[in-house]
């Protein structure tokens, strides 16, 4: 089920009146359980069966590793489930990838191997359910979370609507915990809701589903046109943070509904001055926990020079090739972890505090960031050969004026609200008077379903 | 006792969360309906272009323009082979100091539906000093139905009242606004060179009533780097399966109904060009079709056949973005400066002195 459907905008309505109708904590979680796998369902009942058993596993394997007295065995216990977690994300999103490579390399060897293809459908929101289930369960076997006893609890945690697709990737710290406790549902949350809807709802159509409609011309093998692959890939950059920030924003805002608190997935990106601050801004909880649950056990930054820098290139590339079963999302992990590993020798980093300094930083961060997006939307290499091919011809034609204009018209607005959300507060405009704020969130709200015509019902980050 | 059960039931949680969300999300839902009741009024109250795709779009611009531009010492009316094959400022190049304007549209048009353009600029005394009308061999057999778009321009229902009520007349509305800034794309090629309807629009102004037929050559970035690949290509064999062109009797009917309109101006100032086709969809010979053709139609519209202007008749394959008609962009220049030759041989235009 989609944010952007008619079922979400009754299933919304309908779990919140049943989880409102209850104060108890036991039954209100029992609802959300339901709505959840309502949620999940829709898409594909098939997966469910999935869903519970990867969330059986996580649950079971805590429960032994916190039970176990010897070091051995829960290391053992942890090893396991982490290895049922990649294993299940192995089979469903990389085994065509690799397969497909293998032959490919084959046949540049000369080779022609008659490996059977094995199309298998990518469960919706694979990536984040396994990872939240990893990090989980090295949590408990850490000491820093009691492993949930409580089925149903654990069963909600995992599969929590509003996060369950496309993250944020919450820590059991964060949202398991809020399971245990009485939940509170006030005035605050109720307008901090409706703002991040409204809010996130126009990021997604207005901003992301207009430009989607841009993008996906102009990213063509045929292209003719250097500066349309200039300008689609600006136009992408903006539309995957609008996308994806657009959902973050609408999963909190759901939360809240509910009395739920997720964490921010996105803090101003386009707004870092270098590449390492980028990556506290841009999907936090993936960049987290590939910190805490890759970079770090992999020795960090704590085995001098070399074993750093292999640390970065392999946490980035790993995390591109999350995002999906290509090359070029390794490219781009590969390029990201690259300047994250060459920032390092910038003497001051991020802290200096010269404008030009941090005019030249931000132009840099930029140009790192969208060369990135460029790869990351050339999902395969014909796409990306014929895109670079069409750097030769650097002629100005009509589209290149529409798409500048079009870009322009979205990121400006949200620029300008971006800067006065950072000087005034996330949650500033709820401040403001109703006769001021309610006839803006109106406005907002007209725009929006104006232009749901041509609204994309999937979220670029769904196929993660 | 109702009081108490009526405090217990306002003091539930579910009535507590419900008047907490209504009193926030109630007002917003109130002020968009305002909001989008006002923008249906303003669609309601304005007038609003008929259209019906990118040839609405050609067909609305050129009677636009028609309406709008002063009158011209040469104007072109015709086809899309005229649209995307006739540069327009090649000429005013080639002849500089004259006016030149081209208010070609598609082959739907036909004949009548230039006529009717035609008559229009005849009835606001904007009528050219001298008229070539382009005919594509494609267009000589033409189907009854396309006489809506003739019927479309003599009626002058350009534009509608709006059918749309609350509040699809106001998402309409808005969607109109928003579309100005952020464009819809075109289908295909042409939202690869022109992205939306606005810069489609504006390019037939820039370039004085011509198009890009983009479907081919974008990757090529200029005439010269065109022109450079042309050697080795020849005249290919019209292909066994390709039919031969034949006027049929709709199209002469639109003829004569168009010599009507040109009875109006003064005939010996018209002038008639049949549009190259490709080699290997050139049936029946590369000149039989198109000189017989040509004075056949200068015979029918009562001009002189030597008002049937002198020009190939069939191109190389490589020149055309789309079969057997168009032109692309650089194949239209190619094309052009062999018109101008044509014009200026027969004094058709003339090089403007400044002081003129």
């Amino acid at each position: 089920m989609s944010f952007v459907s008619v079922a979400f905008l009754c299933l919304v309505p309908a779990t919140f009146l049943l989880y409102h109708a209850t104060s108890r904590l036991a039954l209100q979680n029992v609802i959300i359980l339901v709505a959840s796998y309502v949620f999940y369902g829709w898409w594909d009942w098939r997966f469910l069966p999935l869903l519970v058993g990867i969330s059986v596993v996580n649950y079971a394997a805590a429960i032994l590793i916190a039970a176990s007295p010897h070091e051995h065995t829960r290391k053992l216990l942890v090893f396991s489930a982490v290895a049922v977690a990649i294993v299940v994300l192995a089979i469903f999103k990389y085994f065509s990838f690799f397969v497909d490579s293998f032959v490919t390399i084959a046949q540049h060897a000369g080779l022609k191997p008659n490996l059977p293809t094995l199309r298998i459908i990518l469960p919706l929101g694979i990536s984040f359910i396994t990872f939240q289930g990893i990090a989980y369960v090295v949590d408990v076997y850490r000491g820093k979370h009691v492993a949930e006893r409580d089925l149903v609890k654990f069963l909600a945690f995992k599969a929590f609507f509003p996060q369950l697709v496309a993250g944020p990737i919450e820590r059991a710290s964060n949202l398991l915990d809020q399971f245990s406790k009485p939940r509170q549902f006030t005035a605050d949350h109720a307008d901090r809701a409706l703002w991040l809807l409204i809010y996130g709802y126009a990021m997604k159509v207005v901003v992301a589903d207009s430009l989607a409609m841009i993008v996906d011309t102009l990213f063509i093998p045929e292209q003719p046109f250097g500066w349309s692959v200039v300008l689609a890939t600006i136009a992408f950059g903006i539309q995957i943070y609008a996308d994806f920030n657009g959902y973050s924003l609408i999963a909190k805002g759901v939360a809240l509904l509910f009395g739920f608190e997720l964490t921010w997935n996105f803090r101003y990106p386009y707004w870092s001055v270098s590449i390492s601050e980028f990556w506290r801004r841009w999907h936090i909880s993936l960049s987290t926990w590939l910190r805490d649950y890759l970079y770090i056990p992999l020795g960090g930054n704590r085995r001098g020079e070399a074993i750093t820098n292999r640390n970065l290139m392999l946490t980035m590339a790993l995390g591109g090739l999350w995002h999906g079963a290509s090359w070029t999302f390794v490219l781009w992990g590969l390029l990201h972890g690259t300047v994250l590993a060459l920032w390092r020798k910038v003497p001051g980093g991020d802290e200096s505090p010269s404008p030009i300094a941090r005019g030249t930083g931000w132009a840099v961060t930029m140009l790192v960031v969208f060369v990135g997006w460029f790869l990351f939307r050339a999902a395969n290499w014909n796409l990306l050969v014929g895109m670079l091919s069409a750097l030769r011809n650097w002629e100005w034609a009509p589209v290149h004026s529409a798409v500048t204009l079009a870009v322009l018209s979205l990121a400006t607005p949200l620029m300008l609200l971006e800067w006065q959300l950072q000087a005034h507060g996330d949650y500033f405009l709820i401040r403001r008077p109703a006769w001021m704020k309610y006839p803006l969130f109106a406005a907002l709200a007209a725009v929006t379903i104006a232009a749901s015509g041509h609204v994309n019902a999937t979220f670029i980050y769904f196929q993660f | 006792m109702l009081k108490r059960a009526i405090q217990q039931i306002m003091n539930s949680p579910l009535i507590k969360a419900l008047r907490l969300v209504t009193s926030r999300f109630v007002p917003v839902a109130v002020l968009t309906a305002l909001i989008l009741g006002i923008a249906s009024f303003i669609h309601w109250r304005s007038k609003h272009q008929w259209s019906r795709g990118i040839e609405t779009y050609i067909v609305l611009e050129q009677i636009r323009r028609s309406e709008r531009l002063p009158a011209s010492d040469l104007a072109f009316l015709g086809d899309s082979s005229c649209l995307f094959g006739i540069h327009v400022p090649t000429l005013l190049h080639a002849f500089p100091g004259s006016s030149v304007e081209a208010f070609c549209t598609i082959g739907y048009v036909g004949p009548d539906g230039y006529g009717a353009m035609l008559d229009k600029m005849v009835a606001r005394g904007r009528q050219p000093k001298k008229l070539i009308l382009v005919f594509n061999p494609i267009q000589f057999e033409r189907d009854p139905r396309w006489n809506e778009w003739p019927a479309f321009i003599r009626n002058d229902r350009f534009e509608l009242p709006s059918g749309l009520t609350f509040p699809a007349g106001g998402l309409e509305y808005i969607r109109l606004l928003m579309e100005r800034a952020v464009y819809t794309p075109l289908p295909g090629a042409y939202a690869i060179y022109y992205g939306g309807k606005d810069q489609f629009i504006s390019t037939i102004w820039s370039e004085h009533g011509g198009a890009v037929e983009p479907n081919r050559m974008l990757d090529i970035p200029s005439l010269e780097a065109f022109k450079a690949t042309l050697p080795g290509h020849v005249l290919l064999k019209p292909l066994p399966a390709s039919k031969p062109f034949v006027i049929n009797a709709e199209f002469e009917k639109a003829l004569d109904a168009l010599s009507v309109t040109l009875s109006k101006l003064d005939r010996s100032k018209v002038y008639l060009v049949i549009s190259p086709v490709n080699s290997v969809n050139a049936q029946g010979g590369p000149q039989s079709f198109h000189t017989e053709a040509g004075q056949r139609i200068a015979a029918r519209l009562g001009l002189d056949q030597s008002q049937f202007l002198d020009t190939p008749a069939v191109m190389l394959d490589i020149l055309y973005a789309h079969y057997p008609s168009h032109l692309h962009r650089w194949a239209r220049m190619i094309y052009t400066e062999q018109l101008a030759k044509t014009l200026a041989d027969r004094g058709i235009l003339e090089k403007h002195r400044a002081s003129d």
